[in-house]
């Protein structure tokens, strides 16, 4: 009996042993290039102005993340999987294809399908089929690119999200107008909520993504304003004396923090918006302004100069317990905190110029990611991977995108006039 | 029965013998199949190869051609000054006799320098000599440091040689790797790599995996795309360590 444990103790450290002593080779390293991938063009019987092919190659490249194939460049065009051969895409160094169609159907339906194959694992790793309207042409391919670049990436994509911003053409002359714009991601599509002859500031998104909230000066100072999208609700909010500004909703959309200066100096305040309550929170002569929320909905972030300069402060609502969170640079503004909680957001002053910047909260590192200046009003996008901007381009306001990781930059084109204050929406479901 | 063994006797023996030999082979430890170890040799080894060989074989000539212009010099100085010598004394022999004194005191001189010039090529030739017998001296164990370098490598400093492997397949490898950007420090994928004798990629098969399938994808992708490695072409070091391989995929140069 203890003959027979032995031999198979034995046996089990051979097999040990002999499972152990495969070599392993540690790569702790990488380049992190863009991701090559072909669209295929989209087998299709219906009149588009672009190829769905088209615009999800486009929202590909925009992400930084992928370096999408020219449908020139393709050895082929496979319409089914019959069609596929691996050994074509290889040689063009595709690491994945699409492939998909999209058809009539009763009625102005459209179905579309695609397919999504793994070139170097030659196996198909997804595939999907929307039915939609005609009109939502742009929507589905912005689908087709979201479920794309989560399979691949790991992360929601945030194509079929919305930007908020704020045209102005002719400002400071008497025909000045300002007008509140949404459009789709990528600058297309986009239509005016409000059309305005005094300034709109501080716009941004409830986290359901049908409501937003605004800065206006049409009672003839500023006022806080609540509207939905398709323009059936709107409501003003504040109007007291002095400062009514940076109107942001708690992650439940149940609170709008604000600042109001109405007894003095600007303090920030939590306005309930189910009993129009109002809770101030700061109590400083100094200038408390530029609210947001923690994701958890339990904190405040905000500027303050109560150091002798605007940096960057967190306050725990229900302790009262205040933590100041930027120590680098003696500007640091309007803080944003990521979805982890651990990563802020902020428009960062370096030898005079502003920047948008990152920090690790936990590791203390400040990453720059814009090389223009006057950058301000950064907004992540809610996948937290892509950050819109204000820049200046010539004299002129322009919107600017960035990748967190710094790698990709590109400008939302504006041909009719100065951009700025964009917003980038919630994901919005349907 | 006697019958069997007289006939068969010696083909018994034969196979007797033949066995025999074949034990004394095996105890021996000869092996058919054993070649000298071809090994491709580390690149670090290499490249201070190439920077020692010129170094020893460039340094000497151009000190030999400075001492021998030296040389050359020394004696058509000489030269002109046996002829300047010659003129003077054909020249007038009244101003010789008169200045029998000084000549003596020249001719002193003339053999002083002459002795000074000799000395000089006596030193400038055992220098020459030094040098020559360094530089043979420096190349001799050069040789011989390649030569050892060589019987250590073919001795089988196997580490060596697999360390040399590893870091081609980590470098091919680490180009190669495109982190998705949900990768996080922290995340690791442990990979099973196996490759046919050519060093091409067979199979990929992730055996622990990360916990985010992008990451995981992002590491099989890396070795995908690498499609082929620098193997040992000696086939026992193949089975051994390459036939079959894990690669752990351990970012630490993420930002987040």
């Amino acid at each position: 009996m203890t003959r027979a444990l032995l031999v198979v103790a034995l046996v089990f450290t051979f097999v040990q042993s002999y499972a152990s002593s495969l070599d392993t080779i540690i790569i702790d390293r990488g380049v992190d290039e863009p991701i090559r991938i072909a669209i295929a063009p989209f087998q299709t019987d219906v009149s588009a102005p672009q190829g769905l092919d088209d615009i999800v190659s486009f929202d590909l490249a925009r992400s930084g993340q992928f370096d999408p194939l020219a449908s020139e460049n393709m050895l082929s065009h496979p319409k089914s999987r019959q069609e596929v051969f691996f050994r074509d895409w290889r040689i063009l160094k595709a690491a994945y294809l699409v492939i998909g169609s999209a058809r009539k159907q009763v009625g102005d339906q459209i179905e579309v399908s695609f397919e999504l194959y793994d070139v170097l694992a030659e196996r198909q790793i997804l595939t999907r089929r929307y039915t939609f309207s005609k009109s939502q042409w742009r929507d589905v391919a912005h689908r087709v690119a979201d479920a794309v670049y989560e399979e691949i990436t790991g992360i929601r994509g945030a194509f079929s999200t919305k930007i908020l911003y704020v045209l102005a053409q002719g400002a400071g002359t008497p025909e000045a107008s300002f007008r509140l714009e949404v459009a789709d991601s990528d600058g297309e599509r986009s239509r005016t909520l409000l059309n305005s002859r005094e300034p709109i500031l501080s716009a941004s998104w409830a986290p359901d993504g049908k409501r937003v909230v605004y800065v206006t000066f049409e009672t003839g100072r500023p006022t806080i304003v609540m509207q939905d999208l398709n323009g059936t609700y709107r409501e003003r909010l504040t109007n007291f004396k002095g400062i009514n500004s940076s109107p942001v909703f708690s992650p439940d959309g149940r609170k709008l923090a604000m600042v109001l200066s109405k007894d003095g100096d600007p303090e920030i305040f939590i306005m309930d918006l189910a009993t129009r309550k109002l809770r101030q929170i700061t109590r400083h002569h100094a200038i408390d302004t530029e609210p947001s929320w923690t994701p958890d909905g339990k904190g405040i972030i905000f500027t303050s100069d109560r150091g002798g300069r605007p940096q960057i402060y967190q306050l725990e609502l229900a302790t009262n317990f205040l933590e100041r969170l930027t120590f680098t640079g003696n500007y640091n503004a309007r803080g944003r905190l990521m979805e982890d909680g651990k990563h802020l957001v902020f428009v960062h002053r370096r030898n005079g110029v502003f920047h948008i910047a990152w920090q690790d909260l936990e590791r203390d590192n400040l990453q720059v990611l814009t090389a223009t200046s006057l950058d301000e009003s950064p907004s992540l996008a809610p996948n937290g991977t892509m950050l819109i901007y204000a820049t200046q381009d010539q004299g002129r306001g322009i919107l600017a995108v960035v990748s967190i990781d710094g790698r990709v930059k590109y400008r939302l084109p504006s041909s009719r006039g100065d951009v700025r204050e964009p917003a980038w929406s919630p994901f919005l479901d349907g | 029965m006697f019958y069997a063994a007289r006939h068969y006797s010696l083909p018994f023996l034969l196979a007797l013998s033949l066995h025999a030999a074949a034990a004394w082979a095996l105890y021996q430890g000869w092996n058919p199949e054993k070649e000298l170890l071809n090994v491709v040799k580390p690149q670090t080894v290499m490249a201070s190869l190439i920077v020692l060989k010129p170094k020893a074989k460039a340094a000497p000539p151009p000190k030999v051609d400075v001492a021998q212009k030296q040389l050359e010099a020394e004696r058509a100085k000489q030269a002109k000054a046996d002829q300047a010598k010659v003129r003077k004394e054909a020249k007038s022999k009244a101003e010789q006799q008169a200045a029998a004194k000084a000549r003596e005191e020249q001719r002193l001189a003339e053999r002083a320098r002459q002795a000074q010039a000799d000395k000089q090529t006596a030193a400038e030739l055992a220098r020459q000599e030094r040098l020559a017998r360094l530089s043979e001296l420096a190349a001799t164990s050069l040789q011989q440091a390649i030569a050892d370098e060589s019987v250590d490598l073919q001795a089988g400093s196997e580490e060596q040689v697999l360390r040399s492997y590893h870091a081609a397949i980590y470098e091919l490898v680490r180009t190669n790797w495109s982190r998705p950007p949900s990768s996080r420090t922290g995340m690791q994928a442990r990979l099973q790599v196996e490759l046919i004798p050519t060093g091409e990629v067979v199979a990929v098969t992730i055996i622990d995996s990360s916990g985010n399938a992008a990451f995981d994808r992002s590491a099989e992708h890396a070795v995908r795309l690498a499609k082929r490695f620098e193997v040992p072409q000696e086939n026992a070091l193949f089975e051994r360590h390459f036939r079959r391989f894990y690669i752990l995929f351990q970012p630490e140069d993420l930002l987040r």
